[in-house]
């Protein structure tokens, strides 16, 4: 019988662990996002800008969308000397997020490059990628729509691809672009074997 | 609950790490800012420190290798991150530190407890990068907690600020 009630219980109140990477080069907007992210599901007041140094490390977030989801998101450093490591998170990873600085035009190819490396890779197949275009509060930044033509993202193969403009750093769009990527999950063919 | 709306909660920090790191020095730059004349810790050192208005007790403790064993009396539920410091600049015992991490790892009583690793002595010529600790300790392989690694030299007081900035919004965050 307790068992029985145990099952029951779990069955009602155990939530579907899903793990998001987020990943870009680095000053992209990578924690700050993550900021926005545990400001809007969670209450927390954001760090001020000023107050993040670049990321060597994780930074982490649960969020709870909906009851029967929590979303668990890293963050990881984006320095050259870090991107190597990335691929450690891949296999447990159910979606990925690829954050750009719009408005960095001389960086625009290296970022395009890092992101046909992380999409290629055989370990995230199928994973939903949702391409983030943050800072778009600033005059030169680029339009999402040439971003997405010079990222090819429409040639990319085995991946549910989504470019949405963001503000990270006063949370413009990342609402709408976070709910694309749960609706994505819902529908992912992507199987994780922890 | 009620010590949380009061705020009196006990926010008790870690200092570990093997022998001749820089533990020591780096709880008294913590504490009164100045570089100390330590000598090895048998046994443990405890400093309050307010830090932007959050007061820690800060334990650090003797890194030997005949007293490590002993760190695991002090972990327990009141243990709310730790800093671990490594020697950037010995090369030779960085795998040693890496065990001594890992073994931490298995303690329950520290599961989701943010980490702040120091890549200390970086005032040392050919000591390895935050990148290289990072390597050498596997720190990638960890999942379910922050962390962060910081170049620090504690006799010049580089980093440990910055680390304690991030660790203050860390256990915020938890």
């Amino acid at each position: 019988m307790f068992s029985l009630l145990s099952g029951l219980w779990k069955y009602l109140f155990t939530k579907t662990e899903l793990f998001t990477l987020i990943v870009g080069l680095d000053y992209a907007g990578k924690t700050t996002l993550l900021e926005q992210m545990k400001s809007m599901y969670l209450g927390m007041d954001p760090l001020p800008e000023e107050k993040i140094t670049p990321t060597v490390g994780l930074n982490r977030t649960r969020a709870h969308p909906n009851w029967t989801e929590v979303l668990v998101t890293w963050d990881v450093g984006g320095q050259r000397s870090l991107i190597g490591m990335w691929d450690r998170y891949f296999n447990e990873a159910h979606a990925v997020v690829f954050v750009i600085d719009s408005s960095d035009t001389v960086r625009m190819d290296e970022a395009r490059s890092t992101f046909h490396t992380v999409v290629a890779d055989p370990r995230l197949a199928g994973a939903p990628v949702l391409l983030l275009c943050n800072k778009m509060d600033k005059d030169d930044a680029i339009d999402p729509d040439v971003v997405a033509d010079a990222f090819g993202v429409t040639d990319v193969p085995d991946h549910n691809m989504h470019v949405a403009p963001i503000c990270a750093k006063d949370g413009t769009g990342v609402t709408e672009a976070i709910d694309w990527l749960l609706a994505a999950l819902q529908t992912s063919p992507r199987q994780i074997i922890r | 609950m009620l010590s949380k709306l009061w705020g009196e909660k006990e926010m008790r920090i870690l200092i570990l790490g093997l022998d001749n790191a820089g533990k020591t020095t780096i709880l008294y730059r913590m504490h009164c800012g100045e570089v100390v004349t330590t000598i090895p810790t048998i046994g443990f050192n405890v400093e309050e420190v307010t830090y932007k208005n959050v007061t820690f007790s800060v334990w650090d403790l003797g890194g030997q290798a005949s007293i490590r064993p002993y760190w695991r009396c002090y972990f327990g539920e009141a243990t709310s991150a730790l800093i671990y410091v490594v020697d950037s600049s010995d090369r030779e015992r960085i795998g040693i530190s890496a065990e001594e991490l890992t073994a931490m790892f298995e303690e329950e009583d520290l599961n989701g407890v943010p980490l702040v690793v120091f890549a200390n002595k970086q005032d040392v010529d050919g000591a390895l990068t935050p990148a290289e600790v990072t390597e050498a300790l596997g720190l990638a392989r960890i999942r379910d907690r922050q962390w962060q690694i910081f170049k620090t030299s504690a006799i010049e007081g580089v980093g440990i600020d910055e680390g304690l900035d991030w660790l203050v919004h860390a256990l915020k965050s938890k």
